[in-house]
């Protein structure tokens, strides 16, 4: 009776399992990373674009009320509204991407003068949009001039 | 050399890892996919929200006021462009909100250029608060008078309403997306003037 050869079929070494994880998880970690990046980016795009959105609306909104009711734009300032509290004059909720962020007005009087010609009384409108941590994501501002005493 | 297969048990013990393990990777790339699908729509809602602002507010708010508005639909008045003080179907937009396309229209009467005073006497109607303006506007239709322009499409809803003095117009959109409709509100503030006659 011959003896039959026998094989020796080793496993893994503990190194060399430690070596694969590590280059596992360095590859997941990486992908994840991609994608929180990705995630993030559009997420502070689509903040951008929802606080140019939320301060135009605000500042159309004063200067309209400003035309049509003849108000000084100064009793404006102060007003402010929180991250998905936004509202419309008839103080509905506004809905969507704008309601990310929030909103506050800031109106002063301000003087101005063209060239060499007399000092125009005026106002300096500024609304400012803000995230949900309070950070400035930017703003917008208008000056008007007072007209026989209006506003416009 | 003597081989031997895998034993029952080990045979389970492999399918039960396998499953294990697949439905891990399974559910991860699911919520990648999610996340995934879920960012893509924030920016597209947001870039739709901001690209129908921009083209309503455009398009709209040189109208003078709303005239008469329903939920999918408003008559708004873009001023006497016609002298007489009286509300002319040439000087209408009727903007409408077709549920079938997921569209919102606006329709126009446009006359030729070249037409004359008494040309356009005999085919402009007077809109009066009483009159039905959607006749109107079909029978203008008819005869190729009417300009259409889509304002904005992918929509899944949209209702209108405006301010009780007819100065400012409010639309409230759905946008239809991946992972279910978006919401974006759009005030679109008119000039304000009131013609006579609707002016109650």
């Amino acid at each position: 009776m011959s003896e039959q050869p026998t094989t020796t079929r080793r496993g893994l070494t503990l190194v060399e399992s430690v070596i694969a994880t590590a280059v596992l998880a360095v590859a997941i970690t990486g992908i994840f990373s991609a994608l929180a990046a990705g995630t993030a980016h559009a997420g502070a795009s689509a903040d951008d674009l929802a606080a140019s959105m939320a301060a135009e609306d605000l500042l159309d909104r004063v200067l309209h009320d400003c035309d049509r009711r003849g108000i000084d734009p100064l009793d404006w300032d102060g007003h402010q509204e929180l991250p998905g509290e936004l509202v419309d004059a008839q103080g509905l909720p506004i809905l969507g991407g704008a309601s990310r962020v929030g909103r506050r007005m800031q109106v002063e009087e301000s003087t101005r003068r063209i060239g060499d010609g007399p000092r125009i009384e005026g106002r300096l409108l500024q609304v400012i949009a803000v995230d949900r941590a309070g950070r400035r994501l930017g703003s917008v501002e208008r000056w008007i001039p007072l007209l026989n005493g209006d506003s416009r | 050399m003597k081989r031997h297969g895998l034993t029952l048990v080990e045979l389970l013990v492999a399918l039960a890892v396998t499953t294990i393990v697949a439905a891990g990777v399974a559910s991860l790339l699911s919520g990648v996919s999610a996340g995934l699908a879920a960012g893509s729509d924030t920016r597209t809602a947001m870039l739709a929200n901001a690209a129908s602002h921009r083209r309503l507010t455009e398009r709209l708010e040189t109208a003078d006021c709303v005239l008469d508005i329903d939920v999918h639909r408003t008559l708004l008045w873009n001023g006497d462009r016609r002298p007489g003080g009286e509300v002319e179907s040439s000087e209408a937009a009727w903007i409408t909100y077709d549920p079938d396309r997921g569209e919102i229209v606006r329709e126009v009467v446009e006359f030729p250029e070249d037409w004359g005073p008494f040309e356009l006497a005999m085919s402009d109607h007077r809109l009066k608060p009483s009159s039905n303006d959607l006749n109107v506007l079909a029978g203008l239709r008819g005869r190729g008078f009417v300009q259409r322009v889509v304002l904005v499409d992918g929509l899944s809803d949209a209702t209108f309403t405006a301010a009780p003095d007819g100065s400012s117009l409010r639309l409230d959109l759905a946008f239809d997306l991946q992972t279910g409709p978006s919401p974006a509100t759009t005030v679109v503030r008119l000039v304000g003037t009131t013609p006579e006659e609707w002016d109650q």
